[in-house]
């Protein structure tokens, strides 16, 4: 039974990722994302990562994925240029990727070793609430600044860029 | 941690000399969850049209009569009276008329959109705490699934609703669904952040002094003979119930289908079944957010801050429990319904000021507030 919904699972993640690159329109795509991050929520729920599951999906699949469909929506849809050769290419680049990576470093793969400490890691949900707090605001902490200041660098580069402007009377004010 | 061997349902037919079998057991349980919160969703529809009446100074639904039932001395006319029959006339309207798809539509979409208006409300359902169950080894809650993260898991998976009326309006390939489903996500994106920071202080308040703070039950549980979060922060409660309004959709917030300037919004092209789907999962989501906030903030199923159904009088104090909590969603689904029949709806720009300008800060503000008092 377990084995039958990791397959299912994996069938979600792989196939929403895949639908991702190949899916025509790019609602479609948005919605093979949150078909994608679903399975991926599900297999860390298997793995007794509820916290992080649940986060995932609230995070990603309840707000950032919104806004994605919510921007694709305001841009309209175009018909994009990429043919099917093309993102097939793409697909075979990043399979040859992973099995790279897989090849150099074989323990991503067999994580005999991760899952052998996953139990002890998240026994309990409000020690895995508490071990993410602590890892992320003391050992990861660096990581976490910079991604906080690049955030907040492309925030400032979108508000930018999406300004008229000012003064010089481009094209952007007579629009 | 894990979700747990679901100790609730199934603990209330073990000592009633029922033996369990298993999953044909808890799929039983979850059905029964499930038609709790569909039944509330029915009755509010009902009861939509009957407040609204009885506010404009009419009597509503009266005259339907199914013809034998209505021949029930005391039970038809009362059925008949209260417009319960039209209430299954117009459910079985939805049934049974034509359904047609219309040519222009990106067909997939369409059809998944009202399936999924509806099925993430039948998932929190069976996550809401209906009551508590004295068993001989102490509480344990009235609900379908009992996990330790339960109010995460609720924020989590009912924020995936809007996806349905992004999908309605995207799919339906004309222009009123298309502005009501973009108003809905810009709506949603807005509002869902103030929810999640109006719940941050009663998991921090309580998180010292129980297990599982994210867990809906435990925060029930805490509010039992003690006060009620509603009193001890009415801020946050305010927020989350602002913040309901937007969420669900209802009529000082309902953008997304604004009749009067959208025809009905996202779900204009939809007609017969797939429209009732859409109409049942918006009623559902009412009936289970009130869940939520009568757990997070209205004292969950105790009677009156500061008294509890005593532990002693055992599967009588459960019952009563239950019930209490029934009685409490109902208040609050006619709270909703009050309020949408006094006051007009926002204009849009009005409702993106309150979500970034007053809603957002005064729920930072709150949370901080309540930080600072429980690190004391």
């Amino acid at each position: 039974m377990e084995t039958a919904i990791y397959y299912v699972l994996c069938a979600m993640t792989l196939g929403g990722a895949l639908g991702v690159i190949l899916a025509r329109g790019y609602v479609n795509a948005a919605m093979s994302m949150l078909l994608s991050m679903l399975g991926a929520a599900g297999m860390m729920v298997m793995m007794g990562a509820y916290f992080v599951a649940f986060i995932m999906v609230s995070v990603y699949a309840g707000a950032v994925l919104v806004l994605f469909v919510f921007v694709v929506m305001l841009m309209g849809e175009e018909k994009d240029g990429a043919g099917l050769g093309k993102k097939l290419a793409l697909v075979g680049l990043w399979a040859l990727l992973g099995a790279f990576i897989g090849w150099a470093s074989p323990e991503f793969l067999g994580d005999a070793a991760l899952r052998a400490e996953a139990p002890a890691e998240a026994s309990s949900v409000l020690a895995s609430a508490k071990n993410y707090g602590l890892a992320l605001f003391s050992e990861y902490m660096l990581p976490f600044q910079i991604c906080g200041a690049l955030l907040l660098a492309a925030m400032l580069g979108v508000i930018a860029v999406a300004k008229p402007p000012r003064g010089g009377g481009g094209q952007s004010e007579k629009i | 941690m894990n979700i747990q061997n679901f100790p609730t349902f199934e603990a209330v037919f073990a000592s009633a000399g029922v033996s369990a079998c298993g999953v044909l057991l808890q799929i039983l349980f979850a059905l029964l969850a499930i038609i709790l919160i569909m039944t509330f969703a029915g009755l509010s529809v009902v009861a939509e049209r009957k407040v609204c009446a009885y506010m404009q100074g009419r009597y509503g639904p009266n005259r339907t009569a199914i013809p034998l039932v209505a021949a029930i001395p005391l039970v038809g006319n009362f059925l008949k009276k209260n417009g319960l029959m039209q209430l299954a006339a117009d459910g079985l309207k939805f049934l049974f008329k034509e359904d047609p798809i219309p040519a222009h539509v990106r067909r997939l979409w369409y059809v998944a959109a009202p399936v999924m208006a509806l099925a993430p409300v039948l998932v929190v359902a069976g996550l809401v705490p209906f009551g508590v169950w004295w068993g001989a080894d102490g509480a344990a809650p009235v609900a379908a699934c009992d996990i330790d993260l339960s109010l995460l898991a609720a924020l989590a998976v009912s924020s995936l609703g809007v996806f349905a009326s992004c999908m309605a309006g995207w799919s339906s390939n004309s222009k009123f669904p298309y502005l009501g489903a973009m108003r809905a996500s810009a709506q949603v994106i807005s509002f869902e952040l103030c929810m999640g920071l109006s719940v941050l202080p009663v998991v921090l308040w309580i998180s010292g002094s129980v297990q599982n703070p994210l867990s809906l039950f435990e925060i029930g549980m805490y509010q039992s003979g003690g006060w009620w979060f509603c009193l001890t922060q009415p801020v946050g409660a305010m927020i989350f119930l602002i913040c309901l309004f937007a969420e669900t959709n209802r009529l000082p917030f309902d953008m997304a289908e604004s009749e009067t300037d959208l025809v009905s919004g996202y779900h204009t092209e939809y007609g017969s079944f797939k429209f009732g789907l859409f109409f049942v999962g918006e009623y559902g989501h009412m009936a289970a957010g009130s869940a939520l906030f009568v757990v997070l903030f209205l004292g969950g199923w105790n009677p009156l801050p500061g008294c509890e159904w005593p532990a002693a009088w055992g599967w009588v104090s459960s019952l009563l429990s239950v019930a209490t909590f029934i009685v409490k969603i109902a208040a609050m689904l006619f709270f909703m319904i009050w309020v949408r029949w006094s006051l007009p709806r926002f204009r849009y720009d009005q409702v993106m000021r309150i979500g970034w300008k007053a809603t957002l800060p005064l729920a930072l503000a709150n949370a901080v507030f309540y930080m600072c008092l429980a690190s004391i």
